[in-house]
């Protein structure tokens, strides 16, 4: 039976034979002390194997017989002694709640620096009792969405669509399940009548409106798949001034002086109320100088090349427009696979500025889904993203691979952390601190996490991480990478 | 006891023959039937935070070591001058033995053991071989002490008379040293044309092995043809007048050694089956009391020269001795493993490990 060696701060030390028990890291623990009827939930975080003195040694001596020929005769059951001994193992876990026991009653809460002693009893905690005790429980929620299954006991972690409302941050190493979660959350969304618009960078989100078999899913009008340049349209009225300058020089790089002139023309054409594409492009290459007329007409050249803007309003759309296609919750997939730089800078700024704008004139809140979002996203969105537009109703869920690209200021506001296996100690630092607990677990239960499992803390789940198991879904969820070699 | 009985008794030991193999192999059967049933148990106090070296051997056998290896020379033999040991080329079999003890703790009715013995063995053109025997648990009582001692005693070492048990707590040691004794005999019989190392001296009369034990050994080293060599660890040796000799050939840069075995006091060397030397194998190591029974026909110059021929040396000790020893001897998590091997299978009751200096001298006990 597992028994308790040490507290060394806010962590114990467990000791078990690992033929007669098994711990996992992120496994919750109970440690009762029945007679002083308190207790303690720890987590593990880290196993290894007891350092006894005499193993090296022992190691040592069998390593180094080498090529010895070796008759043994030793009593038959020893080995098996020998064997528990040598592989005793610990387990390090962190200190999570305080139990209490109350007339019959279990009942936990904060730790208050108690431990208990060393015959306390120790038990592998069902998962399920620590939601309940925590408070995670579907019919405790009106808009409850299934995260995934605890690696452990296998039970259900529920949470609420309500806890999304804030910044979820999901993080992991490329091929995961970070994607998978991510869906997993867009159609528990949807399912709530959420609406959301999805940075697609790799295409392949919009294939949940099929099912595995290739049948329509349920979500096949609540999923409306965009692609810049050929659905999805703007025309140069809509996007408006800021946004079109904002990317011509930021993103295009045209000077100051150049954008000053190509001003005066938009100010003129928009006065003559003939704001079109066609009609900038006119006028621009009327411009007196030389150099500024070059290198606006240039980069004119470049924006038409995205084939985003349409003179014919007809030709166009509006994020008004298609979210009147998602009223009873969906999402609007921008697929931004392929695309240039420009065409993604362009369609970014205009469906941010534009959502921005909806939610001051009092639309409903929206998802955004933002997948590597430091590819397309600027400084000052970061910043508007979990300021001003977080405040407005613009709640986020960003995926990368990098973390250290997402930005301290979103992982200080981070509501919810859903963190897959990361090995860098940097990328762990870095997001340590969305988590909002101690960096060590973050940094050891990630680096034990296998694919398709992921750390989950945050609003979601009361702050008591959980390790769990995304759930398979019942449409279809691969991205389609174009393969030249199709087999190993 | 006349020599040689203790072989014919060997061989028609339990209604056979039976090799000292097979006498080592089957000892565990024997203690475990002699292994009386015990109600509580109190493990023996195992330090894991530090690494103890477990010998008992040391705890228990260091008064009679005092008194055994302790060789008082007549003369000064400071100024004698050390013969250096040549290498002899010639490829020889060598065979090492070592036994080690421990005791597991204490139960309501005596004393729990472990014993394991080792003999390393390398012949000629052949992958060295090692064979080790144990651990083996034996329960020491007060009931079955004087059956347990007299069985080695009698049934296998052959002598006649019964003898008085030793007291409990130094039967640990004893069972080792009849394993020794047992292994040594089994080493002698194995090597042929060779020499067969022995951890300790070639004295015999001590307080745990007669001299007809250790003659008896060396005469089946001897119709093999095979050297024995004890290598000493401890001896000490001293002047008349009571002075440790503790730098014999420490200026001695080369290998090489001193026959010391015509200066010790006549009653000692009468008990010594071999020749007294202090050798030093290797120019840097240390320097060993060496006592050696050459093979007929042979000096102990030759010995000492196909010694350092065909051994390696590790700070000067032969190493086929020392994986011998590192063989036998019981780390603290074997102990460990054989406190609850005896638990579960005997179904004692456990009380927790004590140990008294830990409890009313710590920490400065």
């Amino acid at each position: 039976m597992m028994e308790m060696f040490r507290k060394i701060g806010d962590e114990v030390i467990l000791v078990y034979n690992p033929r007669s028990e098994s711990v996992e890291v992120g496994e919750s623990i109970k440690i009762l002390d029945k007679g002083h009827g308190r207790g303690l939930i720890v987590q593990v975080i880290e196993q290894s194997l007891v350092d006894l003195t005499g193993i090296l040694e022992d190691i040592i001596r069998r390593e180094s017989i080498g090529e010895v020929e070796v008759e043994e005769h030793i009593p038959q059951e020893y080995e098996r002694y020998r064997l528990d001994v040598k592989n005793m193992k610990f387990a390090r876990a962190k200190i999570r709640k305080e139990i209490t026991v109350k007339n019959g009653e279990e009942i936990i809460g904060d730790w208050t620096g108690w431990v208990p002693d060393r015959t306390a009893h120790v038990e592998s905690l069902d998962d399920e009792w620590l939601m309940k005790k925590l408070g995670i429980q579907k019919n405790l929620f009106k808009h409850p969405m299934i995260l995934g299954e605890t690696a452990h006991s296998q039970k259900p972690l529920i949470t609420s669509a309500f806890y999304l409302q804030g910044i979820t941050v999901i993080v992991g190493k490329k091929g995961t399940g970070k994607s998978h979660i991510a869906k997993a959350l867009l159609l528990g969304l949807i399912d709530h009548k959420g609406k959301s618009i999805v940075f697609d960078i790799n295409d392949e989100y919009s294939t949940m409106r099929f099912n595995e078999d290739g049948t329509k899913s349920p979500y096949y009008d609540k999923i409306l798949p965009l692609n810049p340049g050929e659905n999805l349209r703007f025309t140069f009225s809509y996007i408006g001034a800021d946004v079109f300058f904002d990317v011509i020089q930021t993103t295009m790089g045209l000077s100051e002086a150049s954008a000053f002139e190509l001003r005066n023309v938009w100010a003129q054409i928009e006065r003559e109320g003939n704001l079109t594409f066609r009609e900038i492009r006119a006028r621009a290459s009327r411009i007196g100088n030389a150099h500024i007329r070059a290198a606006v007409t240039r980069r004119l050249e470049r924006m038409a090349q995205t084939l985003l803007f349409a003179d014919d309003p007809a030709e166009a759309t509006t994020l008004e427009d298609l979210l009147k296609n998602v009223e009873e919750g969906g999402a609007l997939v921008i697929n931004l696979k392929m695309k240039s730089k420009d065409t993604v800078d362009l369609v970014v700024q205009t469906l941010l500025r534009k959502t921005e704008e909806l939610l001051e004139s009092g639309h409903h809140p929206l998802f955004i889904f933002a997948e590597e979002a430091h590819m397309y996203l600027r400084e000052t969105n970061w910043a508007d993203a979990v300021t001003r537009m977080r405040h407005l109703g613009t709640y986020q869920v960003y995926m990368t691979n990098t973390p250290t690209e997402i930005r301290p200021l979103v992982i200080r506001q981070t509501d919810n952390l859903i963190l897959f296996h990361l090995t860098e100690s940097r990328d762990l630092q870095h997001v340590s601190a969305a988590a909002r607990i101690d960096p060590e677990t973050v940094e050891q239960v990630a680096r034990a996490l296998p694919s398709r499992t992921c750390l989950v803390i945050g609003e979601n789940t009361k702050h008591y991480p959980f390790v769990i198991k995304t759930t398979p879904l019942q449409v279809q969820t691969a991205g389609k990478t174009r393969l030249y070699f199709e087999e190993p | 006891m006349e020599s040689g009985i203790i072989v014919v008794k060997l061989q028609v030991l339990m209604g056979g023959w039976l090799s000292e193999e097979k006498i080592l192999k089957g000892l565990v059967g024997i203690l475990e039937e002699h292994f009386p049933e015990a109600r509580i148990f109190r493990p023996r106090d195992i330090r894991l935070d530090y690494f103890a070296y477990i010998n008992d051997e040391e705890i228990d056998k260091y008064d009679e070591w005092a008194e055994d290896e302790v060789v008082d020379l007549t003369e000064d033999i400071e100024k004698t001058v050390a013969r250096e040991i040549e290498a002899d080329p010639s490829i020889i079999p060598i065979s090492a033995v070592d036994a080690s003890s421990a005791k597991l703790g204490e139960t309501n009715r005596g004393v729990i053991s472990a014993v394991r013995v080792a003999i390393w063995k390398q012949e000629p053109g052949q992958k060295p071989k090692l064979y080790v025997y144990g651990p083996y648990l034996a329960h020491i009582t007060s009931d079955n002490v004087d059956f347990v001692y007299n069985y080695f005693w009698r049934e296998i070492f052959g002598f006649k008379e019964r003898k008085k048990a030793p007291q409990i707590h130094k039967m640990t040691d004893r069972l080792r040293n009849f394993f020794e004794r047992l292994a040594q005999r089994q080493a002698s019989r194995i090597t042929k044309n060779g020499i067969t190392l022995w951890d300790g001296s070639l004295t015999g009369g001590t307080v745990d092995t007669p001299v007809e034990i250790l003659k008896d050994s060396l005469r089946l080293a001897q119709d093999n043809n095979t050297s024995v060599v004890g290598i000493s660890k401890h001896s000490v040796l001293k002047t008349e007048s009571g002075e440790r000799i503790l730098e014999m050939l420490d200026r001695e840069m080369k290998p090489c050694f001193k026959d010391v075995h015509e200066k010790i006091s006549p009653s000692l060397a009468s008990r010594i089956l071999g020749r007294v030397h202090v050798v030093k194998f290797t120019p840097t190591g240390f320097s060993f009391r060496v006592d050696v029974k050459p093979a007929p026909n042979a000096s102990c110059t030759d010995v000492l020269e196909l010694l350092r021929g065909n051994c390696t040396f590790y700070n000067g000790y032969p190493d086929p001795l020392r994986e011998a020893h590192i063989h036998a001897y019981f780390t603290p998590d074997e102990l460990l493993s054989l406190q609850n091997m005896a638990i579960k299978k005997y179904d004692m009751e456990v009380l927790p490990s004590f140990d008294v200096r830990r409890h009313i001298l710590a920490p400065f006990g």
